[in-house]
């Protein structure tokens, strides 16, 4: 009740163009998760579509974002986060629009790459964006765990809303989709301002345009040489490697077992739960007590170890799988909003949309290269997956974890910063 | 003794040593817990048979069927229903290595040998390669291994 209380009124802090680009979450996954997750079936299923080709449809879409996601922070930092925000939306209604009504493979391609292009340009800026409305550290957490907490919600309710449409037709879901991404378009074009917010007290002032004169590629040149961003974002990928396991491994060890149909829909069923129930309680928690570098140590550390789960409790594979599950929600309520707050700590003027961008970009390549490499592993469909997997996954988030608490506990203080720790 | 009580005894000794023993029916059971405690176990896990032998799996608890993971070049590989009685006739010589694939990461394994072991070494290595995906009981590979002959 404490913790609902402290986001309401963190809320009312918020300026209304932080409001909306928090209410965006909820908007932004509504629409992403009514259409991805009947994708696959769509292409092979509705349209026939050959195995290569409804991967080549699928891989289009994250390749067009998680490779994009730096050139679109970077185009945020030169046009401005609102013109990007806005374009980012009215392409990815038209990307939606188009992959449902689209047949033929060009045009499937070409909405595929829509969509994920509009992601990469939305995404960084919004989140530079905000990060630019808050007028301090403790203000971007709850911002961002707000956003969490919305985006959470979006990913409850997308896929339900997403089913009962695609029922009637796939096409109808693009046409929805499509309509609430031209929603968000009139509403971030009517309420955020032109000009954007600056704080002074914002080391990084991130709503500053980059100076026009700095070449991408020199922009780009600053960001890989700030050692102490790198090591962050590299530590902080961990995460999308972790998380992402539910999509492939968890899934992968679900089908290896008898009468656990129903299981992976649990699973998603409760991850959602605990990030929408309990993301504010876990805010206040690292305000109060844990303090970022604690939460953001523990909180990978949590998400890795929770992998241990499969192998230590093999002989009860459903409990074993719905703990793996709570515990890795819990770690990532711990930590997720607190990357996206924290990154302005190392960002440099105007370049917050850049920084976003290859921050999303490494966690996207982190999650492709660590996909391939257990998809290697994993063997034949229905196989049990190797208990190395497991430790491996779990390894990866204790040393994750432990390094990123080292590297922000040894920071030198921050005027910015938030107490607790 | 005469030379025609003679010729017949020798006859039908030779016709005796000249037929083939009748073949044998062994039964293995799937059991959650075996006689000697153990968790999610083929019992007896090791059977010596010969060829022509037959093998009876009984799914005396539920949830487990077996599949074979290798068996003798020329032998179809099988995949019994779960909780459903499943007998395979041994015709080839060598060793069949089979699994009940929910629980393979409990370790329920087993080893049929039938005469020679003349596939030892890639069913040692199919074997040992399943270890990786045994969370449990992983020992039992060289158990097995240890007791072909």
């Amino acid at each position: 009740m404490a913790a609902l209380k402290a986001s309401l009124h963190g809320w009312r802090e918020l300026s209304p163009a932080a409001r909306l680009l928090v209410a965006n979450g909820l908007a932004f996954n509504l629409g992403f998760y009514m259409m991805m997750p009947y994708l696959a079936q769509h292409l092979g299923g509705t349209l026939g579509l050959a195995g290569w080709a409804a991967g080549l449809v699928m891989g289009m879409r994250v390749f067009s974002q998680q490779g994009l996601f730096l050139l679109g922070g970077t185009l945020g930092d030169r046009i401005g986060y609102r013109p990007a925000i806005v374009w980012g939306c009215l392409i990815r209604s038209l990307g939606f629009a188009l992959l449902g009504w689209a047949e033929h493979l060009p045009l499937l391609l070409l909405a595929a790459f829509l969509t994920g292009f509009a992601g990469a340009l939305f995404t960084p800026c919004a989140q530079a964006y905000l990060a630019a409305e808050c007028r301090s550290a403790g203000q971007r957490q709850q911002a961002f765990a707000l956003h969490n907490l919305a985006s959470e919600a979006g990913m409850l309710l997308g896929p339900l809303l997403g089913m009962l449409l695609t029922r009637l037709d796939y096409a109808v879901t693009g046409v929805v989709s499509g309509g609430v991404f031209l929603l968000l378009t009139w509403l971030q074009w009517r309420m955020l301002p032109p000009q954007q917010a600056r704080h002074g007290q914002e080391r990084q002032e991130p709503a500053r345009p980059a100076p026009a004169s700095a070449s991408v590629t020199a922009q780009w040149r600053t960001i890989v040489h700030n050692r102490p961003f790198l090591r962050f974002s590299l530590c902080a990928s961990a995460y999308s490697l972790l998380f992402h396991q539910l999509y492939l491994a968890v899934p992968a060890f679900i089908h290896s077992q008898q009468h656990a149909t129903g299981l992976l829909g649990s699973v998603f069923t409760v991850t959602a739960l605990i990030g929408v129930t309990l993301q504010l309680p876990a805010t206040q928690l690292v305000q109060r007590r844990l303090g970022v570098a604690r939460a953001m140590g523990l909180g990978l550390g949590l998400m890795g170890c929770s992998y241990l789960a499969i192998p230590w409790l093999a002989a009860w594979p459903v409990p074993a799988t719905l703990l793996l599950a709570g515990c890795l929600s819990l770690g990532s309520i711990l930590c997720y909003p607190l990357f996206s707050a924290h990154l302005p700590h190392y960002a440099t003027p105007g370049r917050l949309g850049s920084y976003y961008g290859f921050y999303a970009s490494l966690g996207g390549v982190v999650a492709l290269l660590g996909n391939v490499l257990i998809g290697s592993l994993l063997g034949a469909a229905g196989s049990t997956p190797p208990v190395v997997i497991w430790y491996a996954l779990a390894a990866c988030g204790a040393v994750a974890g432990w390094q990123l608490y080292r590297q922000l506990a040894r920071a030198p203080a921050h005027p910015d910063r938030e107490g607790g720790r | 003794m005469t030379y025609l009580t003679r010729t017949l005894l020798t006859l039908a000794a030779g016709l005796c040593l000249s037929l083939p023993a009748s073949a044998a029916e062994h039964v293995i059971r799937m059991l959650n817990i075996g006689s000697d405690g153990a968790t999610m176990v083929f019992e007896p896990a090791f059977v010596h048979a010969q060829a022509g032998d037959s093998v009876r799996f009984e799914p005396t608890n539920s949830g487990h069927y077996v599949r074979s993971l290798t068996t003798p070049d020329g032998v179809t590989p099988w995949n019994s229903a779960e909780d459903q009685p499943f007998t395979v006739t041994l015709q080839q010589p060598g060793l069949y290595f089979y699994i009940c694939p929910p629980h393979l990461m409990m370790g329920m394994i087993g080893l049929i040998q039938v005469g020679e072991a003349v596939n030892k070494q890639a069913a040692s290595d199919r074997m040992l390669a399943q270890k990786g995906r045994m969370y449990s009981n992983s020992q039992r590979i060289d158990e097995l291994l240890g007791k072909v002959r």
